[in-house]
């Protein structure tokens, strides 16, 4: 899952576009579906899915797929909303949290969008990019990028004593599942360790800079959707009346 | 009831039980757009200054000792890939450890609240789970009241003579019980049972969990244990180095 989507994210037709545009209007986007109506959610919810599948040309199964999780997901847990127990354990619906609960959806699967079009569509290096424009202190930013390099490579690594522990025919007993961590843990001590002896004979000094390559070209064509589109949907939140 | 009634009976129970034991997890993490503004904003408000004290008491370690940042990375990328992986478990199913607990007290609760954040953004910004406005929740259950709870029952045991095994489990256990707990608890913040208030809410959110994260936090008591019995044995020299540097 977690490799699928970073594969999409380097290889999808929104990619040139500059990262901070795509940061910004996700996260312009975010905060009109937190403030805005349900009108204004069920609009980013459609016109997002258009610049994911469309656009971005991410393949429809992947965007179905991780949709229906994310509604199964919701379904288990509105229930509990709208169904209240009394202290005498009376079970009873509630008829007013209906709406409340219809409201959550619509809000949930539109921040989600959101969520979904930045991480299909950013590479996660160029989002640490935005995020030094942003004068975020370097150390989140190193931690960040540090641990990014290292996920890949601990899954492979999971990925491999798994496959090693299975072709022993390992068994699913949790004492397999705790030997797998524990080697897990040994590998990543030696990683470590070579890469901390790498990077001092490099002359390691605290400080871990990496280059960005610069020259994403402008697009003004997304631009002038993506403006023309936010002030509609503001616009239609004002109309509709009731912001907050 | 005649036996196909029962069969549908039993294969919507399996499927619910499925959906509801594999988004166990998930479920500790708010999902994206689930808090209304008021309490993202309340509960962003109470993370950030823990979150600026763990930073604060990271850079004054790695400022001594650069290399440190290696291995803060390092254990949040470990977090991160044993919450991501599915890792053959009890009953068959699979479930994700949080590892928090053996974070905390490897590392200390302060570098966990910075650590365990960082893991929560690759989850939003990887796998789409959990979300940023939800962050500041989630934050304050998994990486703050969680390596709190660990490190202070792990505090505490030191000085007792209880067997050392036992507090590790301990601590790993009620950290994640604390955790769903808390997230319990801003869940019936945000929404009050019509009838009975935020405590029967709370009562509910945390019977309905309990389902699913009792034998969860057992399960990672026991893995933590056993992992911490591997470490104790064959990485003693790593162990004591941490123990040095952090």
């Amino acid at each position: 899952m977690m490799n699928r989507f970073d594969t999409i994210a380097y290889n999808n037709r929104l990619r040139k576009v500059p990262p901070e545009q795509k940061v910004f209007f996700s996260f312009l986007l975010l905060l009109i579906v937190m403030l805005g109506n349900r009108d204004m959610q069920t609009v980013i919810i459609i016109w997002l899915a258009v610049w994911i599948v469309w656009y971005a040309r991410v393949s429809w199964q992947v965007y179905v797929k991780a949709l229906l999780l994310v509604s199964a997901f919701l379904c288990v847990s509105l229930p509990l909303l709208i169904v209240s127990i009394d202290h005498s354990f009376h079970i009873s619906v509630n008829s007013s949290n209906i709406s409340l609960v219809i409201t959550l959806c619509f809000r949930s699967i539109a921040a989600w969008s959101c969520l979904f079009f930045l991480l299909v569509t950013t590479p996660f290096t160029e989002f640490l990019y935005t995020l030094k424009r942003m004068k975020v202190p370097s150390i989140i930013i190193e931690l960040l990028f540090l641990t990014y390099r290292f996920v890949f490579v601990f899954a492979r690594a999971a990925d491999e004593l798994h496959v090693a522990m299975k072709a022993r025919s390992g068994g699913n007993h949790w004492r397999h599942a705790a030997m797998l961590i524990f080697q897990l843990i040994q590998k990543t001590w030696l990683y470590y360790e070579a890469l901390s002896f790498a990077l001092r004979a490099r002359s390691f000094s605290g400080e871990i800079t990496y280059v960005q390559k610069e020259g994403d070209v402008l697009c003004k064509r997304y631009l002038f959707e993506a403006i023309i589109g936010v002030v509609m949907i503001v616009l239609l939140g004002v109309i509709g009346g009731e912001l907050l | 009831m005649n036996k196909w009634k029962l069969a549908l009976l039993v294969c919507c129970l399996s499927i619910y039980f499925t959906f509801s034991s594999s988004t166990s997890t998930f479920a500790m993490h708010i999902m994206e757009g689930f808090l209304p503004v008021k309490w993202v904003i309340f509960w962003w408000i109470i993370f950030l200054p823990f979150f600026i004290l763990g930073l604060r008491s990271l850079l004054r370690v790695t400022r001594k000792n650069p290399e440190l940042k290696l291995l803060m990375a390092l254990s949040g990328a470990f977090t991160f890939v044993l919450s991501a992986l599915k890792i053959p478990s009890v009953t068959g199913s699979s479930s994700h450890p949080t590892g928090v607990g053996l974070g905390a007290v490897l590392f200390g609760p302060l570098a966990m609240t910075v650590m365990g954040s960082i893991v929560l953004l690759f989850q939003a910004l990887l796998l789409a789970h959990g979300g940023l406005t939800t962050l500041g929740a989630n934050a304050v259950s998994m990486a703050v009241v969680g390596p709190l709870v660990a490190y202070g029952i792990y505090c505490f045991g030191m000085k007792t003579s209880i067997s050392q095994r036992l507090i590790i489990f301990l601590a790993a256990f009620f950290s994640d019980l604390a955790t769903y707990v808390v997230t319990s608890f801003q869940l019936a913040l945000a929404f009050p049972d019509a009838t009975g208030g935020i405590s029967a809410s709370f009562l509910k959110f945390v019977g309905i969990f309990a389902i699913t994260q009792i034998p969860l936090a057992l399960t990672e008591g026991l893995l933590t244990v056993i992992v911490w019995n591997f470490l104790c044995t064959y990485s003693r020299h790593e162990l004591e180095q941490l123990r040095k540097g952090v």
